[in-house]
């Protein structure tokens, strides 16, 4: 599904390793991400929404049913290897 | 001018400038703080927050204008106590503050009060001592003004700068906008103390995702296992559960905002059979089908999700009963003071106002000793008069949301320097193994936080 590269084909890694395999999904699409476990959450949720065409100030990432802060970062957020961030699209309503 | 008591204005009427706050005489407020003594006491401290809360009465409505309420608001919280402590001048609010601070001391047996060298904690906060409310806010460094950056985080919700233009300018709500309004209300009522729980768009959103699995076919308990955590607030310990319903929770946008209500009467067992009832507000009549589509399926995800928990919810259903009627329910477009240029996009400022208004009728009655089955009961009683007894102005939301929102991050930043939830990031950086999801939960009930005290929840509510 994806051209980042599949899940299975991650070996496991140590806990201290500095990279962690992230899975970024919105129900239709899955995309895998490869990040430093420093490195600010605000460039992954970017590059999912220029890949998907989206607007990141209309969409909300969600991890273990908490918001994801663009300033978090997988270690902040205590994140593990194959982890999932789910998106969703915001909610608006005035009529 | 009469003026009538709300907890989150202080009054309706809203024309008192807040400058005017200045031109009365401290004394006089002195006077008013020594002759009404604080009924009950409640103080937070963290690693380096000290906020202590006062309930006071004995002052009739109407007796103390607007500006006195504010100044004694601003006091209790803590907002200017802090530093008034460190220059206290004899007979001011800030000794009576003190003064009633030694007291608790004393009733809790501690000989010597923490020092706080609350000159130098400032100073490394990069704050001025003396800083006033008249000043404007400073801005925390990770907020660079873009559209996306945190205007200010709770435990459950965040809001952007854009979030924060959108209920300024009057737009439509964003589930940002109505997560936070929400929790505010949350935080300022204490309803964990209670039994209440208002739940987010987010989890709503996910009660709505198990109550659509085909039940026949692929729905089984162990699916909603993969929700746990995004539905860990709906445990079945909960008296009243209100839930925000947006028309878009099946992944569209959504174009309206509706308000749930769920009883749930108090059982001799977790496994007895409850009985359960369900009200469902909506301000444009209960003309939105989609909507009450939507709410009869998130009350379906209520009930799967308790039946996993281990409560027998087979009664927990959504009929059209569960509609407030259109007689009894106020009406966006009819019973709207404000106008369209000054309060449209009414439906979110409804829904916060209907969840005040009906939680401060929970929390206060449940302070004065009465159950919740008999609250439950009396919602019914209440509704007819909701239309009447509702002042909808949602223009006058909108400020109180923004009021609540701007104290709450004015407090924070005065307070730690930094508008981070609970300052966490402090936290986290300075003792290992703390985290931020640790800290995003110190709100939530005791039993979901494995065991450890429950937090002292503040409580903000002053019966003048």
């Amino acid at each position: 599904m994806s051209d980042q590269g599949s899940p299975n084909q991650h070996k496991p890694e140590d806990a201290g390793s500095e990279h962690l395999n992230i899975k970024v999904t919105d129900n239709n699409n899955e995309v895998f991400f490869k990040i430093k476990r420093t490195t600010q959450l605000k460039k992954l949720m970017d590059a999912f929404c220029d890949r998907q065409g989206k607007n990141p100030n209309s969409v909300r990432f969600l991890f273990d049913g908490q918001r994801v802060n663009p300033t978090d970062n997988p270690d902040s957020l205590d994140m593990t290897d194959g982890d999932t961030l789910e998106v969703h699209q915001e909610q608006i309503g005035g009529c | 001018m009469a003026t009538r008591f709300n907890m989150f204005f202080g009054t309706h009427d809203t024309a008192q400038p807040r400058q005017r706050l200045k031109e009365y005489p401290r004394e006089e407020n002195e006077l008013r703080l020594r002759s009404s003594p604080p009924l009950n006491i409640f103080e937070y401290e963290s690693a380096n927050i000290r906020v202590r809360y006062e309930e006071r009465s004995g002052m009739a409505d109407g007796d103390r204008p607007l500006s006195k309420r504010r100044n004694t608001i601003d006091v209790t919280t803590g907002v200017l106590a802090d530093h008034e402590l460190c220059n206290s001048r004899p007979g001011s609010a800030s000794k009576v503050v003190a003064d009633n601070r030694k007291r608790l001391l004393e009733r809790l047996n501690i000989e010597h009060e923490p020092s706080v060298d609350l000159q130098t904690h400032m100073a490394n906060k990069g704050m001025k001592l003396g800083w006033s409310l008249a000043q404007p806010l400073p801005i925390p460094a990770r907020n660079d003004g873009a559209p996306g950056s945190t205007y200010l985080e709770l435990g459950g919700s965040m809001m952007t700068n854009l979030d924060w233009n959108n209920l300024k300018i009057l737009n439509w709500f964003t589930d940002n906008g109505v997560d936070m309004s929400l929790e505010l209300i949350e935080g300022v009522t204490g309803c964990n103390m209670y039994d209440i729980l208002i739940v987010n768009s987010q989890c709503a959103r996910k009660l709505c995702e198990i109550g659509v699995m085909d039940e026949q076919r692929s729905w089984h308990p162990a699916d909603i296992s993969s929700f746990r955590d995004d539905v860990k607030r709906i445990d079945g310990s909960q008296d009243f559960i209100f839930l925000p319903i947006n028309d878009g929770y099946d992944n569209t946008t959504g174009t309206h905002w509706t308000m749930l209500l769920i009883h749930c009467q108090k059982r001799a067992s977790p496994t007895e059979a409850g009985e359960y009832k369900v009200w469902w507000f909506d301000s444009l009549g209960g003309k939105s089908k989609r909507s009450y589509k939507i709410a009869q399926v998130v009350v379906k995800g209520v009930q799967r999700t308790l039946k996993c928990r281990g409560y027998l919810a087979n009664n927990l259903h959504m009929n059209k009963t569960a509609i407030v009627s259109k007689e009894h329910c106020p009406n966006q477009i009819l019973d709207n003071k404000s106008d369209i240029d000054e309060g449209g996009s009414a439906c979110g400022p409804f829904i916060w106002g209907i969840t005040q208004d009906i939680t401060r009728y929970l929390v206060l009655g449940r302070r004065a000793g009465v159950s919740s089955n008999e609250l439950g009961r009396g919602i019914d009683d209440i509704l007819p008069h909701l239309r009447n007894r509702f002042e909808f102005n949602s223009a006058n939301w909108r400020t109180a949301i923004q009021n609540l929102i701007t104290r709450e991050r004015r407090m924070r930043i005065a307070k730690t320097g930094s508008d981070d939830w609970w300052d966490t990031l402090h936290l986290y950086q300075s003792s290992p193994g703390f985290t931020r999801a640790q800290g995003a939960y110190q709100i939530w009930p005791t039993h979901l936080r494995n065991g450890a005290p429950a937090p002292v929840v503040p409580v903000y509510i002053f019966l003048y």
